[in-house]
């Protein structure tokens, strides 16, 4: 068993053990904590401490939950010169990320239409296994292009609009991608997975903003009660998953060479300062850029749904971009640690950049505010926008949490789902559902995820980011 | 050759909150790897539709079991999600501390009739273990979902 101590009101430390470079800190209440402690995520996150090079705190989000190598809800920050990179850090989907579309229609205009709708939806967007893009296989050329371009690519195609690109982090590409990095059987795995949802927990949401929190904030974010907004949960599809296979495959022998043991093969890492750190970074980020072309195409997709089901043209409808976050990713930044600016490089594990108001990072339209924040729930209770505080820069490399966590493995869903018809126990919570596989949806129902609102609740306790808005379900699409 | 009915008795998933994983014991290694073979290939689809009526060569080759076992489990992955190519029977026709080779049986996916579950996006590295016991050898397999 894992000693922890109390340190405050949601903050828990495990002491510098074994080989431990630095101690590691959780954000939990008191009853998450009750079952924590017995999961295996603290001891992922305990390995997670014995990075070279790491710096700070090895840190746990509230929604931690048992990963492969890191915890999901796992960041570490490591010295951009003398530290490591691990793929295992970022995960085999490599950013992936959400984003919130918000929309000029009331819930009320959607609920004549709202079968309809849902199986617009369900055919526009390719969602599950083995399903193709809805653009065309891509060229060579056009592999390239969206792996140096990310979200611009995308918009130069004809999906959304260039103002979206300034509402995603890094601009929805980030600096860096070296194409030539990222290897034919990963382009491959990619070539026809544009626009493609995927499966897992991965969906594609039309919510209704059901209480707004900081008024003031949400207006400023075009946000208010009774809208209409969609939200995609996807990432960079198979081409990812294979960079960071590659990546792990090389790096497990190259450890050797540079004398690096980790207690997990899963967390394989290499001196960022080295030919296979710096590959896999250039890799890394055109991975990234492909997720984030990936979201963009599918935002353009929605669009084209509502206005065929709906009749009605852009200007009636006005989609415009939230924001568009990733919460598998590692970026250099730079932070404060021990009372200096030292620049890092930040690997977030299902963790989301939460930078406070002011920071020069966001752009000039979300300066003053700070970095929207989206936490996707469960999709039969809510979801949750809000905005990164204060507490974040000071405490966790600027990051919060990313979702509700999961609570049941997919087996123990599925067993608690047998007899009961999910598609009917949705419906009763006022949830459209349209799924490939409904074997798939028992394995997301919401007795598998903790309560997003209690996650929230210690993030905002812990000053990391503040809540803006909370918007509950009316459709879901499924791979 | 290893049949997907036949197999299913010796693989076990465990329970892991996020993604999927299984054990499997066999008493000789070319068996713990065509029944780790038929494991993730029961995690991509179900198996009991899947005719073992084309056929495919599968070669791999690592510095140790381990290496070996994941980059085997890799190539039949990447047989489903890049050729599109489910499998339902595996014959290891080779295998040395160092190399395997198989020959896989089974069909293109045919969406009308397959049933696939969702997607797997790896083998992991996490707690990937191959290692003898007293009554031959066991694997513990963490696949990312």
């Amino acid at each position: 068993m894992i000693e922890l101590r109390r340190t405050g009101e949601v903050t828990w430390e495990i002491s510098r053990h074994g080989g431990m470079r630095v101690p590691a800190r959780v954000y939990a209440s008191e009853t998450q904590m009750a079952t924590l402690r017995d999961d295996p995520a603290l001891a992922q996150l305990v390995n997670v401490a014995h990075l070279p090079g790491i710096v700070g705190h090895a840190l746990a989000m509230p929604d931690v939950h048992w990963g492969y190598g890191f915890p999901i809800g796992g960041v570490a920050a490591v010295d951009a010169e003398e530290g490591v990179i691990t793929p295992g850090g970022i995960g085999f989907d490599i950013n992936c990320g959400v984003r919130l579309l918000a929309t000029r229609l009331a819930a009320d205009d959607i609920a004549a239409v709202r079968a309809r709708l849902a199986d617009r939806l369900f055919a526009t967007v390719p969602a599950g296994v083995g399903s193709a893009g809805a653009v065309h296989a891509l060229s060579p050329r056009d592999t390239r292009r969206v792996l140096e371009r990310g979200a611009a690519w995308a918009v130069e195609e004809g999906f959304g609009r260039a103002s979206d690109l300034e509402h995603c982090e890094e601009e929805g590409r980030l600096r860096g991608a070296d194409p030539d990095a990222v290897s034919e059987t990963a382009r491959t795995r990619g070539r026809t997975q544009m626009g493609t949802l995927g499966s897992g927990n991965h969906f594609l949401e039309v919510q209704r903003v059901d209480r707004v929190d900081d008024a003031a904030a949400a207006a400023a974010l075009g946000v208010e009660e009774g809208q209409v907004t969609v939200m995609v949960h996807s990432g960079s599809r198979g081409l990812g998953y294979q960079v960071c296979d590659d990546a792990l495959r090389r790096m497990g022998p190259a450890m050797q060479r540079y004398g690096i043991a980790v207690p997990d093969r899963q967390l394989a890492c290499v001196p960022l300062r080295s030919a296979e750190g710096e590959a896999y970074l250039g890799a890394m980020a055109a991975a990234a850029n492909f997720a984030w072309a990936n979201r963009q195409v599918m935002a353009g997709l929605v669009e084209r749904a509502f206005a065929e089901v709906l009749g009605t043209g852009p200007a009636a409808l006005g989609f415009r971009l939230v924001y568009d976050v990733c919460h598998n990713v590692a970026k250099l930044e730079e932070h404060v640690v021990d009372g200096r600016p030292r620049r890092v490089c930040v690997h977030r594990k299902g963790a989301t950049r939460a930078f406070a108001p002011g920071h020069p990072a966001l752009a000039p339209a979300l300066r003053r505010l700070g970095q929207p924040v989206i936490i996707p729930g469960d999709m039969g209770r809510y979801s949750f926008l809000l905005l990164g505080a204060e507490g974040a820069m000071a405490e966790t490399f600027g990051t919060a949490c990313h979702g509700a966590g999961r609570m049941m493995s997919r087996a123990q869903a599925k067993k608690a789902g047998r007899g009961v018809d999910v598609v009917a126990a949705l419906g009763e919570r006022g949830v459209t559902i349209r799924a490939r596989s409904l074997s798939g949806v028992a394995e997301e129902m919401p007795w598998a995820y903790k309560d997003a609102a209690e996650v929230v609740d210690v993030v905002a306790r812990a000053g990391l980011a503040r809540p803006v808005a909370r918007l509950v379900p009316l459709l879901v699409v499924k791979g | 050759m290893l049949h997907a009915a036949d197999a299913a008795a010796s693989v076990r998933e465990f329970a892991h909150t996020a993604d999927v994983g299984f054990e499997v014991e066999a008493p000789t290694v070319p068996a713990l790897f065509e029944r780790a073979a038929l494991g993730l290939a029961a995690t991509i689809a179900d198996l009991d539709v899947v005719v073992a009526r084309d056929r495919r060569t599968v070669a791999v080759q690592a510095d140790d079991r381990t290496v070996l076992l994941h980059d085997f489990l890799h190539a039949i992955l990447l047989l489903a999600q890049v050729e599109g190519f489910l499998i339902s029977a595996v014959e290891v026709q080779e295998a040395d501390e160092t190399a395997v080779r198989a020959v896989v049986l089974g069909e293109p996916v045919d969406p009308g009739r397959h049933r696939l579950h969702g997607e797997v996006k790896a083998v992991t590295w996490h707690g990937l273990t191959v290692e003898p016991t007293d009554a031959g050898w066991r694997a513990w397999v963490l696949l990312d979902v």
